[in-house]
């Protein structure tokens, strides 16, 4: 009985264009004028950045290369062979490159002032909004390059990167920046393994999506509105859903199921699962087509997961919230409200049109299931696990349960509904 | 079969069902006509247990229905004044919904379907989506679902309103044909008085919420038994005409219908040259005057004081 029901709603669904485009290709249409818009952006004008990034260095490289330097004299190697290495190193300084060529170089000096801390800073500065980000080169990193490259011994070293997500568009600089660093990095080592280094990095070079640093991932303006769209079109099944059930009332279909004897939490049930089925498929394929057209990659599956899951169930629980009213009303006009204008309050305080500040919109953000979903799916794609996101998830679950529970008190008694 | 005994419906300050009392036995066509507004469709919603009354009692097969309406409504087919199907789906997907919630199993539904489809004439458009029917091929499945899972009784609530004349008759000898072939028991209402003179055994009459006559159309007609209609055809029909014939002292009654008027006089009159007379006082020109004895039509203006499609 279920599967008749969920069939001829999806059926119902697919049929409906103005609906299916509303709820698969505007927000497809949105994101790519938003990332277009923003791509332009970013291409045709110099971003305005001034922000402070903090090194941590845990040893100073001028001693890595004095403690390598002892290492290779006391090698089993001809005098000719250890001179030619100790000459190498005069090249090969990873952070003096980072720090003299990187971030030296005069277009990113306009943007980035780079201050050196100590270890016992390091949490005071991660708590503190000034820096935009954290650069921590651990205990021996030179030491451990010039051993990993030149000898081929030990793991390749990684810098460890802490990102202010507050100031997104310097962050991704830095990002991108550190991880074309790296690659770089990579690339001599494989240059002095086959004697040809000669280690030199322009800001030119530094690009490529590769991250081999760890931190937290940022954001980029792409995947925000991805997710910001989704949650908010998600909302619209909802409506969708509530005015399909109004119909049936109308059309006095709903009658008919009555003469069958289908009981109202069958009908009800019916409702629920078509409209968070049709939810998690809008979902799946719009992030698989973010996937495809934007590039947009899923550091872990299971929050993803979790997440669409219960954001559906809550989109079920408002369509079948609004189900209820409309019988009530005997009109279609709570959908027709929750589409036109709940939808866009909803979107505008979960954050779908951009990231709002301030502690009490975030929160009322975070108390509707478009805002609430937001914040988990951004969390996922940060790399977040599931642990981390277990507030939105309960919030989302009880979200569902308040709905379904008030549709189901409100729903008109026998006589009343027909 | 089913009785329902003393319904009443109070809706705030409207009483739309006001002490009806009727009964249908197995295998009869019963008639329920009634204008606009007599309170029709409350009466069939509550018998079909859509609707509890706010007292009197129905009963099928001597059980009552309004705690327990399961079993009624497991025997029952609807056939709603509205097209009560889903237009974005196919015949044969509206069929295949109304059949599985009615729990009949995926073997016997396709049998079930091609032997509806085959009733209501529509085996070549089962694939076509419902929005591209035209008004009779609507009409007609919407009598097919109510079919599906062979009721042995079925209400059709004006099943022929809005179509054009071939999907009318093509309704109307299926119903009968129902009727005849399969047994089945049909409650029918209609605005068109002829066609309760073609299907009914037996007819009620309603109006302002009560049943105002009933019995088989010869009774019906009996109770103007004294009485004679004249119909007149002129080419203009003027107002001082219809004056002077509605004021006359021996005229029952006077209905005007498309071109024709209806005169309702006592059955001993000769009202032939009065009608000349009338006539020529009013410059009248007349196209034809004929006697006859009442309709059902006239018989319900003499007992509502409207005509049926008002």
């Amino acid at each position: 009985m279920l599967y008749t029901f969920i069939k001829k709603q999806l059926f119902l669904m697919m049929r409906d264009r103005t609906n299916f485009t509303l709820l698969l290709v505007m927000p497809l249409i949105l994101v790519f004028i938003i990332n277009y818009a923003i791509g332009g952006l970013m291409t045709e004008e110099t971003p305005k950045i001034d922000a402070t990034i903090a090194i941590l260095e845990h040893t100073e490289e001028k001693e890595d290369i004095n403690h390598i330097k002892k290492e290779i004299e006391l090698l089993s190697l001809p005098d000719h062979e250890k001179n030619e290495m100790i000459n190498g190193l005069n090249h090969f300084k990873p952070i003096q490159i980072l720090k003299q060529e990187v971030f030296g170089n005069p277009e990113i000096k306009e943007m980035f002032t780079i201050e050196k801390i100590n270890p016992e800073e390091l949490a005071a500065a991660m708590e503190n909004d000034k820096y935009t980000a954290i650069i921590e080169v651990p205990e021996n990193f030179t030491f451990n390059v010039v051993k990993y490259s030149f000898l081929g011994e030990g793991e390749e070293p990684k810098l460890d990167l802490y990102l202010n997500q507050n100031e997104e568009l310097a962050s991704q600089v830095v990002h991108d920046l550190l991880a074309g660093y790296q690659e770089q990095l990579q690339t001599a080592t494989v240059l002095e393994q086959n004697g040809l280094g000669d280690l030199k990095v322009s800001p030119q070079d530094l690009e490529g999506e590769t991250v081999t640093i760890s931190g937290v991932a940022p954001i980029t303006s792409t995947t925000y509105y991805i997710v910001g769209m989704s949650v908010m079109f998600v909302l619209y099944v909802a409506s969708t859903m509530g005015s399909y059930a109004y119909e049936e009332k109308r059309d006095h279909v709903f009658n008919r199921m009555v003469l069958a004897n289908v009981s109202k939490w069958t009908y009800f049930t019916g409702i629920f699962i078509a409209s968070s089925i049709t939810a998690f498929l809008q979902l799946v394929i719009l992030f698989s087509f973010s996937i495809v057209a934007f590039g947009v990659s899923w550091p872990s599956l299971s929050p993803f997961l979790a997440t669409s899951i219960l954001l559906s169930f809550a989109v079920g629980g408002v369509a079948s919230l609004l189900t209820s009213i409309n019988y009530q009303l005997n009109s279609d006009q709570a959908s027709v409200i929750f589409g036109n204008a709940i939808v866009t309050v909803f979107a505008f305080f979960g954050g779908s049109f951009f990231p709002i500040g301030g502690d009490l919109i975030d929160r009322l953000g975070n108390l509707t299931p478009n805002g609430s979903g937001m914040s988990a799916f951004l969390s996922a794609f940060q790399g977040y696990g599931l642990g981390d996101i277990t507030s939105n998830l309960l919030f989302l679950g009880g979200f569902t349960l308040l709905t379904l529970s008030t549709a189901v008190t409100i729903f008109p008694k026998r006589g009343k509904a027909i | 079969m089913l009785e329902a005994l003393d319904l009443k419906k109070q809706f705030k300050n409207t009483r739309a069902v006001d002490g009806v009392n009727l009964f249908i036995e197995q295998g009869e066509v019963v008639g329920l006509l009634g204008p606009n507004g007599a309170g029709k469709s409350t009466t069939i919603s509550i018998i079909s247990s859509l609707l509890p009354p706010s007292s009197g009692d129905v009963r099928f097969f001597n059980e009552s229905i309004i705690k327990k309406p399961q079993t009624l409504r497991k025997h029952l087919g609807v056939v709603p004044q509205e097209i009560a199907l889903y237009n974005n789906l196919t015949a044969k997907e509206n069929l295949q919904f109304f059949g599985k919630i009615y729990h009949i199993s995926s073997n016997l539904i396709k049998t079930k379907m091609e032997e509806v489809l085959e009733i209501v004439g529509l085996q070549e458009k089962q694939n076509d989506l419902v929005k591209t029917f035209s008004g009779g091929m609507k009409r007609r499945l919407n009598i097919g679902v109510a079919l599906l899972h062979e009721p042995k009784l079925i209400f059709m609530d004006e099943p022929t309103v809005g179509i054009d004349p071939q999907s009318r008759k093509y309704i109307l000898d299926t119903v009968k044909r129902l009727n005849r072939e399969q047994d089945l028991t049909i409650l029918y209402t209609s605005h068109y008085m002829e066609e309760a003179e073609y299907l009914c055994d037996r007819i009620y009459i309603m109006d302002q919420g009560h049943i105002i006559a009933s019995g088989n159309n010869n009774e019906i007609k009996g109770i103007l038994s004294s009485e004679q209609t004249v119909v007149i055809e002129a080419e203009i029909i003027e107002d001082s005409f219809l004056n002077k014939l509605e004021y006359h002292p021996s005229v029952t009654q006077v209905y005007r219908q498309e071109n024709a008027i209806h005169v309702i006089v006592p059955l001993e009159m000769d009202f032939f040259q009065t009608i000349i007379d009338i006539a020529g006082e009013t410059e009248t020109s007349l196209k034809s005057v004929q006697i006859q004895t009442p309709s059902l039509e006239d018989v319900f203006l003499h007992l509502t004081g409207k005509a049926l499609r008002d």
